[in-house]
């Protein structure tokens, strides 16, 4: 019995708040980046990462990318492939972290505002932690989601 | 007829003369007739002659006495009378009897009357005694007579008793037989003493010397007179007796004939009724014919009703069946009107004046009775014409009936008609018989006939149940498809929800796709809306791009000519590594980096700018700008501070 319910605390109710978390922080931090989307690109460009060409489109594409995927990891909606996206896109900014770290280039992390604490270890720590919620998201379903409530829905309708 | 009669007398008294056994012998009467002289043998013979036609004459009497007479018992007494004399007897009994059956008649003279009596009494032991070998007496054509001796009879002692069975003095004795049946037996008493016999007549003085001869028996002569007289009286016995039964068969075939007669009026008259049966059973086999082919109650009753008015002789009649369940009303009305009997009240008092009537206790399934007295039982029934015979009659406690006939127009038989005309029916018992049964198969028809309605309405009923079922049916088909339809549907509608539920578990690239091509959608249209939206290439790249330098010559124009080296990159990265004596100037504080370092400086001072990668053209753009200032020499050091360092130029710090 108390093994059910620890695996069921550890798995699917953990699950959950790391989605409303990660799907929160994620939304929260696209929203000033839409908003001064000539600031992010800066902040893009500022990495030496991504060719001149491409800068613009992926500062204007990837904060919406972002709403798009934590409103609907917060919502419970195709949780998988979200969580499967934000974590690729996790891996990405913890690369592009790591090189920049590696080159010791003195730039913000660009994550939520323009204007921020010089990116460090920390800032890389950090995306690790969110890249593992995400994993543990992508692995187990979590109670409280749109699509959930359809899928038992179905099963009812099998009965 | 004296001489004829004498020839023939002595021929037949000689005749069955040695037939005689005398109890003394012979010997006694030739020891009695002594030599005499001729005078007295003259004498002698005149006797004898005297004798003899006395005894002729005796017999002629007798004979003639005798002759036409029927009556056993009249012969037999009129012979003791004719005889006792002749033979010189006080007593005599003569007895007729027929020992197979014990019975006989007996006749005496000179008995007391008491005696007389007590012998017709004892008339079976006198059977038993004297003719215990009936077969041996008679049988014969010529009757044997057999002269017995008192106490000796057949040589055996007779049983206790039967010495007191004939009066005492009854010495001579005959038995006789007359025919097969019949035998005879004579018993005379004691003879007159011959002195006193002399005056009387010439048989009492020739018996004379018998006396000491015969203990109480006779002489020749007298034995053969009684020998005659005896054969005189069972000739006589003989004829009277045939002439008897003659005439007793006579009187029998007469008896028969009438007795045949009366049968045959008895058999024409069954023959009548008979006839009249058959006639009615005929015409009720006819009904039955055409009844079982009836299925309607009404019919029925009208057909029944005809038949029973013509099988009965009835002129008029009426047959109802009253149903209280239904409260209908099933009338037969023939040889009149109807006066309103087909209305349920009057039929119903019609039925229970019927059921009163009928003596029908209780009104259990298939009753029929009928009714003792129609015309008053039925009285105040509405009933259109005087009923003779009625039955009452139930189906069930619920349907009840009852038939009634009217008068008859039939005469009907003898037997009948008497005792109809009397009660004021015309129907006999048997008729009310038939008529019963007739009605209780009657029943059967009705009640087959109730059945058959009931099997057809239940049949409609069927009918329409099946319709309705067959409708039902169909519309359970169609609903049945449209269900199968609809099932289909959901399953179709379940198996899209369990696939997106799936897909919804899964990951999928296309989803990745849409999400991407809906957030770059979404990105351009609110970058194309936004005041603040920003060009997707980089202005300074639509530029053309300022004249390069390299670092060996960039930095000779530094030591000769005191060219100018701009560093274009972010402030921290100025801070961080620099080209010794580069100004910071960038893209983004360009205008006011530009007042403070370049307001005084001549425009034909060379410029060398850095602070370019890959994401970033600074330089460039910082270059354009500086030469939109009119600045006339503005270069852009190739490859920047890598490859002035890689030289091992000066940088700082």
């Amino acid at each position: 019995m108390n093994r059910v319910l620890t695996r069921d605390l550890l798995g699917r109710w953990l699950a959950l708040g790391f989605r409303l978390y990660l799907g929160g922080v994620f939304v929260y931090a696209s929203v000033y980046k839409i908003g001064y989307a000539a600031e992010f690109a800066e902040s893009v460009a500022s990495y030496q990462i991504i060719p001149a060409l491409a800068v613009n489109i992926v500062a204007l594409v990837l904060p919406w990318l972002e709403l798009i995927c934590g409103a609907m990891l917060v919502l419970g909606i195709r949780v998988r492939t979200v969580s499967a996206m934000l974590g690729a896109m996790l891996v990405v900014f913890c690369v592009a972290v790591a090189v920049n770290l590696v080159r010791e280039t003195p730039i913000d992390c660009g994550c939520f505002h323009a204007l921020e604490e010089r990116m460090s270890w920390k800032t890389l720590v950090r995306d690790l932690i969110w890249l593992g919620m995400a994993v543990h998201v992508y692995f187990f379903d979590s109670p409280l989601a749109l699509e959930r409530g359809l899928d038992t829905k179905v099963k009812e309708m099998d009965q | 007829m004296d001489s004829d009669a004498d020839g023939t007398g002595r021929g037949s008294v000689r005749a069955p003369g040695p037939a005689i056994s005398h109890a003394h012998g012979p010997g006694t009467v030739p020891g009695s007739t002594n030599p005499v002289p001729n005078v007295d043998s003259a004498l002698g013979q005149q006797r004898e002659l005297d004798r003899k036609r006395l005894h002729l004459h005796v017999l002629l009497e007798t004979s003639r006495e005798l002759s036409g007479m029927l009556q056993p018992r009249a012969i037999l007494e009129t012979f003791l009378l004719t005889a006792m004399g002749p033979l010189g007897a006080v007593r005599g009994v003569a007895v007729l009897a027929r020992p197979g059956s014990a019975q006989g008649l007996v006749a005496s003279r000179g008995l007391p009357k008491a005696d007389a009596e007590a012998l017709e009494g004892r008339l079976p032991d006198i059977c038993d005694l004297y003719f215990p070998y009936r077969d041996a007496l008679a049988g014969s054509p010529a009757a044997k007579v057999r002269v017995l001796a008192r106490g000796k009879v057949h040589g055996e002692t007779p049983p206790p008793g039967g010495e007191s069975i004939l009066p005492a003095g009854l010495d001579i004795l005959l038995t006789w037989g007359v025919d097969e049946e019949h035998c005879g037996l004579l018993a005379l008493g004691p003879r007159l003493v011959a002195e006193q016999g002399q005056a009387s007549g010439g048989a009492a003085g020739q018996d004379s010397g018998l006396d000491s001869g015969l203990d109480s028996g006779l002489d020749e002569d007298a034995a053969d007179l009684l020998q005659n007289l005896v054969h005189i009286l069972i000739d006589t016995l003989r004829g009277a007796l045939a002439v008897n039964s003659i005439r007793q068969l006579s009187n029998d075939l007469t008896r028969q004939n009438e007795r045949l007669a009366e049968a045959l009026s008895a058999s024409q008259s069954a023959q009548r009724g008979l006839d009249r049966r058959v006639f009615q059973l005929a015409a009720i086999n006819e009904l039955a014919g055409e009844l079982s082919n009836i299925q309607a109650v009404r019919e029925i009753l009208d057909r029944f009703l005809l038949t029973m008015l013509g099988a009965f002789g009835a002129a008029s009649g009426l047959a109802l069946v009253l149903d209280r369940a239904a409260g209908s009303v099933s009338l037969a009305l023939r040889g009149a009107t109807d006066p309103g009997l087909a209305g349920y009240e009057a039929a119903d008092t019609l039925v229970y004046k019927a059921f009163a009537g009928s003596g029908v206790r209780s009104v259990a399934p298939l009753t029929v009775g009928t009714l003792a007295d129609p015309a008053t039982a039925l009285k105040g029934g509405g009933l259109p014409f005087a009923p003779s015979a009625a039955v009452y009659f139930a189906l069930s406690p619920q349907v009840q009936g009852v038939l009634v006939l009217g008068p008859c127009i039939a005469e009907g038989d003898g037997a009948d008609t008497g005792r109809a005309a009397q009660a004021n029916v015309c129907l006999g018992e048997a008729d009310q018989q038939l008529l019963r049964a007739q009605v209780a198969a009657l029943l059967g028809y009705v009640r087959g006939a109730r059945h058959l309605e009931t099997i057809t309405a239940l049949n409609a009923d069927l009918t329409r149940h099946n319709e309705e079922l067959t409708r039902t049916i169909t519309e359970l088909t169609e609903a049945r498809q449209t269900i199968v339809l609809l099932e289909r549907a959901g399953e179709r509608v379940r198996a899209f929800l369990r696939n997106e539920a799936e897909r919804s578990r899964r990951f999928s690239w296309l989803n990745c796709g849409v999400i991407l091509a809906t957030a770059t959608l979404l990105a351009l249209l609110f970058n194309l809306a936004s005041p603040g939206g920003m060009s997707l290439i980089p202005e300074h790249l639509r530029q053309p791009p300022a004249k390069a330098v390299s670092a060996q010559k960039a930095r000779e124009l530094v030591e000769t000519e005191g060219a100018l080296i701009v560093d274009a990159r972010p402030q921290a990265f100025y801070d961080q590594k620099r080209i010794r004596g580069a100004v910071n100037l960038t893209p983004a504080l360009f205008d006011m980096g530009y007042l403070m370092r370049f307001g005084q400086m001549p425009l034909e001072t060379p410029i060398i700018v850095y602070g370019g990668n890959i994401s970033r053209r600074w330089d460039q753009e910082v270059a354009a700008r500086l030469l939109a200032r009119e600045h006339e020499r503005v270069l852009v050091l190739d490859d920047g501070l890598a490859a002035w360092s890689g030289r091992g130029y000066p940088v700082e710090p």
